[in-house]
């Protein structure tokens, strides 16, 4: 166990290593750099060097890159070329947006993914079947913005309501707090819900043909408890491995979704500070996410042996 | 130890190359067991039929701009009615329809067979390639998707051939690890080793033994791809990055001008929209029920 | 549907209007109440005189020596000249020497380490040496680049240097650019401090900023608000909907044709007006076959601008000359400049004079966002086929349209110009011969006479005709293709009184509004 701990630490390291350089040299190569992207409309610009070098920009690449991975081991993720804000701080600052919505619409989705792929798997090929598949493919189908429009603008038109504008945090409001996650998260969860109810149905489908189960069945054990309590837990282990993959998908992707409701997490920040050319906030930004999912992904690891004893890491 | 590939199918049961069937028996049986499939099916089949077939089946020019009649309501000359420059929404949408789809299935052919390639090499020679190629995988999977997309086109620049190149890169990873796993447990199946043994050279037994039996997987891999692709070029151009205008494509057709417009002229959001989304829903329907035909362990389930 | 839209829009307009006029002044403002408004995107810092992403933030902290009029009983295309901080001035008789008598008791917000101390004539000087400093990050130094010396004459008195005599200086000084902050040791891009109607209270980058009720704020009775929270929302279709479920109270510049539905619900008050952003394609004079000026005529003369700027508006626009027609007076009626009204057959003949009997190909890039960038460049793509021009554009990010500008490598450009309420900076900066900012290498001997000449001349009348000559021969060259701009509508839930948009300082009338609930 320690030594496989050990292994995925030093591969973690490893892959963040690759992500940072990766970050560094990717917004260097795009076209239009940071101190034109900052020039915003005039073109008076006496002294373009000058302004490079106040940024750091004139040093060789490899002498930028030691510099700055130099800080991120100190935990300093560099100054915003945009807003002169330490990157650091403005990520903390939108991490619990974006891992609240995550969350929520996780749980949204396996709320939906459970008893609907359950009842799928036990029901196969019947009208219940169908049926959850042509919600949860519906939800899957439809593009984010698509129904995040047509939310706000019916309600407001029906019900003169939107969620509040601008992250509150739990601890100021809850209710509003929840007020405002809901509809975003629940967006998000039916998208997601549709990989994770087929995921569900299958894995219980094919729990159900182990030997193990036919054997409660044959012990005369009821339906409902031979599903909760034998399938169900072995079609957890690839559950897990989902909930890890949508986390990752979710912590920046729903960038669209942050976008029209008006969260600033993560996936917001990322996108601006491509458009600012903000080269600190770009790195830092998908640094801390790599750190976040790879982070997320071991613990999930970790959880496959919670939940399959015969799992045994070496 | 399980990688990040739970949606893996793996053929374990896969033993040997797998038998040829004929075709329209299969179908026969492919219908009668997953009628959502075959209407699936039928539902994709119209969908490429008429991108296809845009240009004949298009009453208007989908460029020509009709300044008498900026965002007409549908009627009269226009059956699905006129965009904020006048432009037919009905030819436009079939257009778009061959534009989203064009990108979306070459995005998912390079991807996969990038992907696949990949995960061959990877998984059949392992060492050191395969270390790099695992580590490199590793690092693009811990990026969400969608940022390595919107990296990508900032850096390529918007156009439409970047639009494929940004999605098939976004699918090579996870499309590799899922090969790699497959081969890495065929190589030491009985028969590769007998055809190593009789003396294959290893391009061959790749050829001949490997891939036929990761086939499966691949398949049901690209098909749920394909749904994704068609979103993310929607999404690319709800954030400005997608496909470039004038042409048409569902994506750009649902962006900002639609969506401005979406309570006076819903007319000029709901065809794409509709079409996309009837799209996608039948891409997955067909995925599923492919999945539930090509994956051995739930074959055996059927029984 | 265009002439449909009108008669809805008489009807609407002659309600809307009403519903303000109810606001006027007549009635006595109510004090308190918190204004809940919206803007798209994060300022990168507050620093006025550093870029422009703080303009619509800075005129709720800041005062400049002068200001725009605002309020309901001024248009939104006329722009008049008010004392701010400067309680009067004199003006030299040739044009030169600016005299400002300062008002006294002005207090600075009370934070440290300004702490409320008076405002007085070492933080003007100050402040316009800040504009005047030439470093890359001050971009918008040429609009006091005439200024050669600014001194204290006494505690209230600042007399202000010009190198030659500019008509522009008194708009150019109202602009946010020009805003008075207190001399201190203190990072401005970080602290907002200054002696407007509001203090920056606290904010949260991508979600709000809080502004409460400066106490000490020199105009009497003002500001009327106790609070203003300005809710960054990125998705214009999310501002709309905010609004009608009043989780916001006023609502600035929507194109027309999205503002239609809610005028129709009836249940907001609102206004029309033009905007002075003029969407247009830059041409290249140094790129063949731009460089002849035939080619460039004949393309001009290819369009309709007005479908364009009703494209734009959805339903409704209006069509600009070199100088936005919302500036009132400097502009100029679209239809009597040469080579504006649309004349395919001309321009074919045109075409073919110049060569080109067959059309040619040609590039063009411009931003992805604004969306109007989009709008008019595949509008302009399908209007030049038909002279048998092709025209291929790409859209690109606002960072790589900075470098394209900056490095003039482009054939065709979709870009915006320099807001201003002084058409010189529509005029001299694009196309005088000598200025930073003309990017098409553009060169008339003529031109730069008369550019010179309109900012010299003192007496608005005389320079009016100036403007207006020096248009219409820019509109010959056909070196920058105006098209025109979207009707634009302010949305405001009735109880909001005393509001009038105002196109450059976009908050400044803010400090007019009170609540009526």
């Amino acid at each position: 166990m320690r030594q496989f701990l050990l292994r995925r630490l030093i591969l973690g390291g490893a892959a963040l290593l690759g992500l940072s350089l990766l970050a560094f040299g990717l917004v260097r190569i795009i076209p239009g750099d940071a101190v034109m992207a900052q020039l915003a409309e005039s073109g008076n610009v006496s002294d373009l060097a000058a302004a490079r070098a106040q940024l750091g920009l004139d040093r060789p690449f490899a002498v930028q890159y030691v510099t700055w991975l130099g800080g991120v081991v100190r935990g300093d993720l560099g100054t915003s070329f945009w807003s002169k804000r330490p990157v650091m701080e403005d990520l903390l600052a939108a991490l619990p947006v974006s891992v609240e919505l995550a969350v929520i619409a996780m749980l949204l989705s396996m709320l939906v993914a459970l008893p609907l792929g359950a009842a799928a798997a036990s029901h196969r090929g019947g009208g219940v079947d169908l049926g959850a598949r042509l919600l949860s493919f519906g939800g899957l189908s439809v593009p984010h913005f698509w129904i995040a429009t047509l939310v706000l603008l019916y309600g407001s038109i029906w019900f003169r309501w939107v969620p509040p504008l601008g992250y509150v945090p739990p601890g100021e409001s809850l209710t509003q707090n929840l007020e405002q996650f809901m509809i975003p998260a629940a967006i998000l969860g039916l998208h997601l819900s549709a990989r994770s109810l087929r995921l569900v149905r299958s894995s219980l489908l094919e729990a159900l043909q182990e030997d193990y189960i036919r054997t409660a069945w044959a012990k005369g054990l009821r339906g409902g408890r031979v599903l909760w309590g034998h399938a169900l837990r072995n079609a957890l282990i690839p559950i897990l491995t989902i909930l890890g993959g949508q986390f990752t998908y979710l912590l920046s992707g729903s960038v669209i979704i942050e976008d029209i409701f008006s969260l600033s997490g993560i996936g917001r920040y990322v996108v601006e500070s491509i458009t600012h050319r903000d080269y600190p906030a770009v790195q830092g930004a998908i640094l801390f996410t790599g750190l976040v999912v790879i982070g997320v992904n071991l613990a999930i690891d970790l959880a496959y042996a919670w939940a399959d004893p015969r799992i045994r890491y070496q | 130890m399980s990688g990040g590939s739970a949606e893996t199918v793996l053929p374990a049961g896969a033993s040997r190359p797998a038998p040829r069937r004929s075709g329209s028996v299969a179908l026969g049986r492919f219908a009668r067991r997953h009628p959502a499939g075959a209407v699936a099916a039928l539902v994709l089949g119209a969908v490429l039929f008429a991108s296809a077939f845009a240009a004949p089946i298009s009453p208007h020019d989908p460029y020509a701009q009709d300044y008498e009649a900026m965002m007409r309501a549908p009627g009269g000359r226009y059956p699905l009615g006129t965009d904020y420059l006048g432009r037919d929404i009905l030819s436009r949408t079939l257009y778009g329809g061959r534009t989203s789809l064009l990108i979306s299935i070459a995005a998912i052919a390079a991807g996969t067979a990038a992907g696949t390639v990949i995960g061959l090499l990877s998984g059949f020679y392992g060492g050191w390639l395969d270390g790099i190629v695992q580590r490199v995988v590793d690092v693009m999977q811990a990026l969400p998707s969608i940022i390595l997309a919107l990296a990508l086109m900032a850096v390529l620049g918007p156009r439409t051939e970047n639009v494929v190149v940004a999605i098939a890169t976004i699918i090579v990873p996870g499309l590799a690890r899922i090969v790699r796993g497959t081969v890495l447990q065929l190589r030491e199946q009985q028969f590769v080793e007998a055809a190593r043994a009789l003396g294959g050279s290893d391009g061959r037994v790749l050829r001949r033994h490997i891939l036929p039996n990761t086939m499966a997987p691949i398949i049901v891999i690209a098909t749920n791809a394909l749904s994704g692709a068609i979103l993310i070029e929607a999404s690319l151009g709800f954030l400005g990055l997608g496909t470039q205008l004038p042409v048409p494509s569902w994506g750009n057709m649902l962006s900002e001008e639609a969506r401005r417009y979406f309570e006076q002229a819903p007319w000029m959001a709901l065809p794409p929209g509709i079409a996309l989304s009837l799209t996608v829903l039948a891409v997955n329907f067909l995925g599923d029920a492919l999945r539930d035909t090509l994956d051995p362990r739930l074959r055996r389930a059927q029984g | 549907m265009s002439r449909l839209v009108t008669a809805v829009l008489a009807v609407a307009l002659a309600a809307g209007m009403l519903a303000t006029a109810a606001g006027a002044p007549a009635v006595t403002p109510k004090r308190g109440g918190t204004l809940n408004a919206t803007f798209s995107s994060d300022p990168a810092h507050f620093d006025p005189h550093r870029g422009t992403t703080a303009q619509n933030f800075v005129p709720l902290v800041y005062n400049g020596l002068v200001r725009f009029k605002t309020g309901t009983q001024v248009r939104v295309d006329e722009f008049v000249i008010e004392p701010d901080l400067a309680e009067r001035w004199e003006i030299s008789r040739d044009g030169l020497v600016y005299t400002f008598r300062l008002r006294r008791g002005v207090r600075f917000h009370d934070k440290p380490p300004v702490n409320g101390r008076e405002m007085d004539s070492a933080d003007v000087v100050w402040s316009i040496q800040r504009m005047l400093e030439d470093t890359p990050e001050n971009i918008k130094r040429d609009l006091f680049a005439v200024i050669k010396s600014a001194e204290a004459v006494d505690r209230y008195t600042v007399r202000i240097t010009l190198a030659e005599p500019f008509a522009p200086l008194l708009d150019n000084l109202a602009t946010v650019f020009a805003s008075i902050v207190p001399k201190a040791d203190i990072d401005y891009k970080q602290v907002s401090i200054g002696t407007g109607p509001f203090m920056l209270d606290s904010f949260t980058r991508g979600t709000r900023y809080v502004y409460k009720r400066h106490a000490d704020y020199f105009e009497r009775g003002q500001p009327y608000l106790d609070e203003i929270v300005i809710h960054i929302l990125r998705d214009f279709a999310t501002r709309a909907a905010a609004l009608r479920a009043s989780r916001i109270d006023v609502v600035d510049l929507l194109p027309y044709g999205q503002a239609l539905p809610i005028i129709r619900e009836g249940t907001l008050a609102w206004e029309r007006y033009q905007g002075i952003f003029s969407v247009h394609l830059r041409l290249n004079g140094a790129k063949p076959p731009l460089d002849n000026e035939k080619v460039r005529q004949a393309l001009s003369l290819a369009l309709n601008r007005q479908a364009i700027a009703i494209a734009l508006g959805g339903g409704e626009g209006v069509v600009n000359g070199p100088v936005p027609t919302g500036l009132g007076k400097w502009a100029m009626d679209w239809r009597k400049l040469p080579y504006f009204t649309r004349d395919v057959n001309k321009a074919r003949q045109i075409l073919r004079e110049a060569g080109f009997p067959n059309g040619f190909t040609i590039e063009g890039v411009g931003g992805a966002s604004p969306d109007n960038r989009r709008v008019i460049m595949e509008a302009i793509k399908a209007q030049w086929a038909q002279i048998g021009v092709t025209f291929n554009f790409r859209l690109v990010d606002t960072a790589s349209v900075q470098r394209i500008r900056f490095q003039k490598d482009f054939t065709i450009l979709a870009d915006n110009f320099t807001l201003s309420s002084d058409p010189d900076s529509y005029l001299f900066l694009e196309y005088h011969s000598t200025s930073s900012g003309n990017v098409g290498n553009y060169a008339d001997r003529e031109v730069d006479r008369l550019l010179e000449a309109q900012r010299r001349e003192l007496d608005p009348a005389k320079r009016v005709a100036l403007v207006h000559q020096a248009q219409a021969l820019i509109a010959q060259k056909g070196w920058i293709i105006t098209t025109g701009d979207p009707i634009y509508v302010s949305l405001a839930w009735p109880y909001v009184k005393g509001f009038r948009h105002n196109n450059i300082n976009q908050y400044l009338p803010l400090k007019n509004v009170w609540l009526d609930k």
